[in-house]
């Protein structure tokens, strides 16, 4: 993944595309022995370091209309030195290399973004994706915390990302006049909108569970688009939303003025693809962090207790409707969070924007990354709102391409493979093989779902879960059995009033006093 | 006052009439049984005194106060908890966090300062950790702390549960079956705790069981239902010997020939 975003389009080929399967292959797959562990790391390095790439990347000097971007020469250095560091912290500490890898892959791409030329439709790549981090966090809440099957989240995005393109578009577009709200004014319209509209959602369907429920939020989510595809004054009622013709020219947000230091200045207002991703990125961090603290709290645990048990949950003092309510709104509030951010930087709304399938992508992104795990939310995130993306480069001929020249092999021997698929009666092997993206990126999720059900980075108790059944099972198949029978024939078998008196010395012996 | 007071209580499902006219008084402190043979609505009259079903007709006092059509929750918050007949655990939390579920209503953060985790949360937090391992040590589960409540023995997974209850602070605790698949030892031993949760917590307690070795052994009063009905009450001694309880039991015939002899 990283390094399709490294390289400018040109060299993005067969290495790279390589490099995001293996990746990808090894979270899925990789356990934690050590061999898999070096051979990785190995693969990870052989990539990097390709023979064809590293002599131009780490000695060319920049391009003179690029005079102060290292770009991926830094990043071919920092990355082998920081795997090496992650491997090195796995020898000594112990550490889970694997999550350590994933956390780098996250954590330097940020970094490769802001540098290197032709940055910015990358950047748009990652602003995708952390919006959609925001979104997942927030279903996160509902589903992963809550245990509330919610089908219908497009809703709170679309009341966020309305909110916002009716208060700061122009009076030409805006369907109630030119408001031109500050951005903390809009930003709170937007999420308190949301979460009481979530809440209001939350209140009648208290009272369904699993199924039932999941059927409702999918009502609601088409009843909320259809409100505005309708909303467009012609007829009945008011203007809101411009109908299909959707609001245009959506002003950007801006949360601070602008302060000028001279050699750079920053805020005023976020244009650029790498400024509303910096934004973007704020809010998935402040959302992460609100969500992982209250995990970890009286309210997690309530939502857990529920999720578990719902009626035992009530038993034992927790208040059901107050804290169904409370995840309902909180879900739906980051949800219309994530609807202005988007907003903000896509300049146009329409009632299309919010169909099912937003609803659908958001869940994934919880279930693929892990369930009720603010961790594997991002890492749904990556891959789900950002694979597609980064898979545009792809085609069968550069998987082929890629896969073999990883192994140096001579080129006689890859003609082969590429004379294969360019038999093919379909165009997989050229550019214009993209019929290919979404095919490759449904395998990935029906493979990954077959052998990580649990998702990618699932909550540690959920992990630990899993592997703890599958050890119990072993355990439990002579232990277990064994021990239920015994208690059933230790018990004499004599009729429970027949023996009326307690046996001295029995526990009984007491009930004499009591009496 | 009575800590519990049930005045004629009924509970109709339909056509099924599970629990009839049923009145009962627990005294602070005691020990009652409820016993009577399967399906007699024992659990059923559990779950109304807990608020999880609401009875078609009587009254619920609990401390004097009445509770007909409470939720469950504000029930619990008045100082009754239970277990259940069929453990309940949250299964895939800890054992740690079964029991802190159990202080919800003792933890008095809000939610936005939970979100925050301001100091005060922190040291909340902390306390309820603490309470919470002295009360997994107090049930004999000491250092079990971080085992997930699904992969606990069954024995663990009854002491969990009584521990998840009773870290709900109640005067009453309501035990459905507490030695149900136990063998003699565990049964005995949760004879002496069940009694220690009197003498040492001043635990009013109300409990469903089977085994009548148990029933007898720590029951200072017991109520006998059978089909709904009450069909006798008072000391272990006089239920024992008391001709309806032998015959719901044993039947009519079997009531006879034990009588004859």
């Amino acid at each position: 993944m990283i390094l399709v975003l490294l390289f400018p389009q040109e060299t993005t080929s067969g290495p790279q595309a390589f490099t995001i399967i293996a990746i990808v292959l090894y979270l899925l797959l990789g356990t934690n022995s050590t061999t898999t562990n070096v051979l990785m790391v190995a693969l990870v390095l052989l990539i990097v370091i390709d023979i064809r790439e590293v002599p131009d990347a780490l000695f060319n000097s920049a391009p003179a209309d690029y005079p102060l971007e290292p770009g991926p020469s830094l990043l071919l250095v920092a990355l082998p030195i920081a795997l090496l560091v992650a491997y090195g912290l796995h020898l000594w500490r112990g550490a889970d290399l694997r999550m350590l890898c994933a956390v780098l892959v996250v954590a330097t791409l940020p970094l490769t973004l802001a540098l290197g030329p032709s940055a910015e439709p990358r950047t748009f790549v990652l602003f995708l994706i952390a919006f959609n981090i925001v979104l997942g966090l927030g279903l996160n809440v509902v589903v992963g915390y809550a245990g509330l099957l919610d089908l219908g989240f497009v809703a709170f995005f679309a009341l966020g990302g309305y909110a916002w393109a009716i208060m700061s578009t122009d009076a030409s577009n805006a369907p109630l006049g030119e408001i031109d709200a500050p951005f903390w004014v809009i930003l709170a319209v937007a999420v308190g909108l949301a979460a009481v509209v979530g809440v209001l959602l939350g209140l009648p369907v208290l009272r369904l569970r699993g199924d039932y429920l999941a059927i409702v939020t999918l009502g609601f989510g088409e009843i909320i688009r259809l409100i505005a595809t309708n909303a467009d004054g012609k007829g009945q009622g008011w203007n809101l939303t411009n109908g299909v013709t959707g609001v245009r020219e959506i002003g950007s947000a801006s949360p601070f003025p602008e302060i000028d230091l001279g050699l750079f200045s920053f805020g005023g207002e976020l244009v650029s693809n790498s400024e509303a991703f910096w934004l973007a990125l704020v809010c998935a961090l402040m959302v992460g962090f609100i969500a992982e603290q209250l995990r970890n709290s009286k309210v997690g645990r309530a939502w857990e207790a529920i999720r578990e048990d719902e009626d035992v949950a009530q038993g034992m003092g927790v208040n059901t409707v107050h804290y169904k309510l409370l995840a309902f709104g909180l879900g739906a509030a980051i949800g219309g969070l994530g609807g202005a951010v988007r907003t903000s930087h896509f300049s146009t709304v329409t009632p299309s924007d919010f169909q099912l399938i937003i609803s659908i992508n958001v869940l994934a992104i919880v279930i693929i990354g892990g369930m009720g795990s603010v961790r594997g939310v991002v890492l749904g995130a990556f891959i789900l709102a950002g694979l597609p993306e980064i898979l545009r480069d792809v085609s069968l001929r550069s998987i082929v391409d890629g896969g073999l020249n990883v192994f140096f092999l001579p080129e006689f021997i890859q003609e082969g493979p590429i004379w294969l698929v360019e038999q093919l009666p379909w165009d997989l092997a050229g550019r214009e093989g993209q019929e290919l993206r979404l095919v490759l990126f449904g395998l990935l999720l029906v493979v990954m779902m077959v052998i990580r059900p649990q998702g990618l980075a699932p909550s540690p108790r959920r992990q630990f879960e899993l592997v703890e059944m599958v050890e119990q099972d072993k355990a439990d198949q002579p232990g277990g059995i064994a021990g239920f029978s015994e208690d059933a024939s230790g018990e004499p078998p004599s009729s429970p009033i027949a023996s009326p008196q307690p046996e001295p010395g029995r526990p009984g012996g007491r009930s004499e006093d009591g009496e | 006052m009575a800590l519990l007071e049930i005045n004629g209580v009924t509970k109709r499902f339909e056509g099924l009439l599970a629990v009839n006219n049923v009145d009962l008084v627990i005294e602070e402190k005691q020990i009652v049984g409820l016993i009577g043979p399967n399906g007699a609505g024992k659990t059923t009259f559990f779950n109304m005194v807990t608020g999880f079903y609401e009875p078609t007709s009587g009254d619920i006092y609990v401390a004097g106060k009445r509770v007909n059509g409470m939720a469950p929750d504000q029930i619990c918050s008045l100082g009754v908890s239970r277990t259940f007949q069929n453990i309940r655990l949250f299964q895939a939390m800890t054992a740690l966090e079964n029991i802190l579920v159990g202080r919800h209503l003792h933890l008095k953060s809000g939610f936005v300062a939970s979100m925050l985790r301001l100091p005060s949360v922190r040291r909340e937090e902390e306390q309820a950790e603490k309470s919470a391992r002295d009360l997994l040590n107090y049930v004999g589960l000491r250092g079990k702390q971080n085992e997930l409540a699904r992969n606990l023995s069954y024995g663990d997974q009854r002491r969990l549960e009584i521990a998840r209850a009773l870290a709900t602070e109640p005067k009453l605790l309501l035990l459905d079956e507490p030695t149900a698949g136990m063998n003699p030892l565990e049964s005995l031993q949760m004879v002496q705790f069940i009694r220690g949760l009197r003498d040492d917590r001043g635990i009013t307690i109300l409990l469903i069981e089977h085994q009548m070795r148990v029933v007898m052994g720590v029951c200072e009063y017991i109520n006998v239902l059978d089909y709904g009905e009450k069909i006798a009450e008072g000391t272990p001694t006089e239920v024992q010997s008391n001709e309806r309880v032998i015959e719901a039991y044993l039947g009519k015939g079997k009531a006879a020939g034990h009588v004859a002899p």
